[in-house]
């Protein structure tokens, strides 16, 4: 069964929190499938997981029995991908808004990988533009880079100033 | 009263002296060879003329060394007594010119003093309104300068402005929005989209 990572779920600490959320779930269904298992009585004990693992145990079922079996295969699959997906980090000027964030990881799970983690970062000396990492390669697409690269135009550009 | 004033009273002083010298001895002179006065004081007696010329000639040589002599000791007497005057008037001048100069030199002083006053005075009023003057001077200028500072800085940094825009619109390209870099980061992105998905298919 493919696991399609949801929008709000992009790097890969987003991806840790699911499964440690998942897991915790899988924990408490343990616990109570055992209570189901040895009282006659239900019990009204319940836990309250995160939109997000909620919506990717629900897509990932899909119309099959939850049980422990199916949790433990879905956190290891998750821990698979946490360890296999492809990650990309961005580092750029300000910090970004979601509205650019979200842009970017459509872009990327459309374009790239379905699952692409990305993870964002800013730092204020790029001046503009962005660093990408991306497996073994640094894309330097920053302003400051193109600026320090065309450095020697500067004073050129200054003897023509009027 | 000056040196020629004084030399001139000392003049007709000495006239004057000389003067009454000179009648003196002609009184003594015409006194001596009177003959009639002799003949008639006493007619009785000889007169001159009766008398041997032997007598005559010696009492007549014996007058005129005595006149002589007497003229001779008034003459030095005058001349002493010349020296004497000619010393205290050169006393008295040197005394009167000395007292002369001394107030000259006084008047002098003090008229220097008030020059000096006066040029002090005057030098300090100059120095005043010099000194106000290159206080509003340096006042009006450094206002000049500031409003000159002001109107190079508002110049260099539009020039610079100018400059630094047209050198990071050429540098960066068109696509490189200093607001918004949504479109040059898509661009980016687009451009290596090949060696994104290369990239992952070798990982893979």
């Amino acid at each position: 069964m493919k696991i399609s990572l949801p929008d709000e779920v992009y790097s890969l600490q987003d991806l840790k929190v699911i499964i440690l959320d998942i897991r915790r779930y899988a924990k408490w269904y343990s616990q109570y499938a055992i209570k189901l298992h040895v009282t006659t009585v239900r019990p009204n004990d319940s836990l309250v997981i995160s939109k997000n693992a909620a919506d990717l145990i629900n897509s990932y079922s899909s119309g099959r029995a939850l049980d422990q079996s199916f949790l433990d295969e879905l956190i290891t699959s998750l821990d698979s991908m946490a360890a296999t997906l492809p990650r990309m980090t961005i580092t750029v000027a300000a910090p970004p808004p979601d509205s650019l964030k979200k842009t970017l990881i459509n872009w990327l799970r459309q374009n790239i990988h379905p699952n692409m983690l990305v993870e964002f970062h800013f730092k204020s000396a790029l001046l503009g533009g962005m660093v990408v990492k991306f497996g073994s390669h640094v894309y330097d697409w920053s302003f400051r880079r193109q600026i320090l690269a065309a450095q020697d135009k500067f004073p050129e550009v200054l003897r023509h100033v009027r | 009263m000056t040196m020629t004033t004084l030399l001139q009273i000392f003049i007709l002083v000495d006239v004057f002296v000389i003067g009454a010298v000179s009648t003196k001895i002609v009184q003594h002179a015409k006194e001596h060879y009177k003959p009639g006065k002799k003949g008639t004081a006493a007619p009785d007696r000889l007169t001159f003329g009766q008398l041997p010329g032997n007598l005559q000639q010696s009492l007549v040589q014996a007058a005129q060394d005595e006149f002589i002599k007497t003229t001779n000791q008034s003459l030095s007497q005058l001349k002493d007594s010349l020296g004497i005057t000619t010393e205290q008037v050169n006393d008295l001048i040197r005394k009167l010119a000395t007292d002369v100069v001394q107030t000259e030199l006084n008047h002098y002083h003090a008229d220097l003093d008030k020059l000096h006053i006066q040029a002090e005075k005057d030098l300090g009023n100059i120095k005043n309104e010099v000194s106000g003057y290159e206080a509003q001077l340096k006042v009006k200028l450094d206002q000049e300068l500031a409003v000159e500072k002001q109107r190079l800085v508002k110049q260099i940094d539009t020039k610079l402005g100018d400059a630094v825009a047209s050198f990071l619109l050429d540098t960066l390209g068109h696509n490189a929005d200093l607001g918004s870099q949504t479109e040059y980061l898509m661009t980016m992105l687009e451009e290596h989209k090949a060696e994104f998905i290369k990239e992952v298919t070798d990982e893979n």
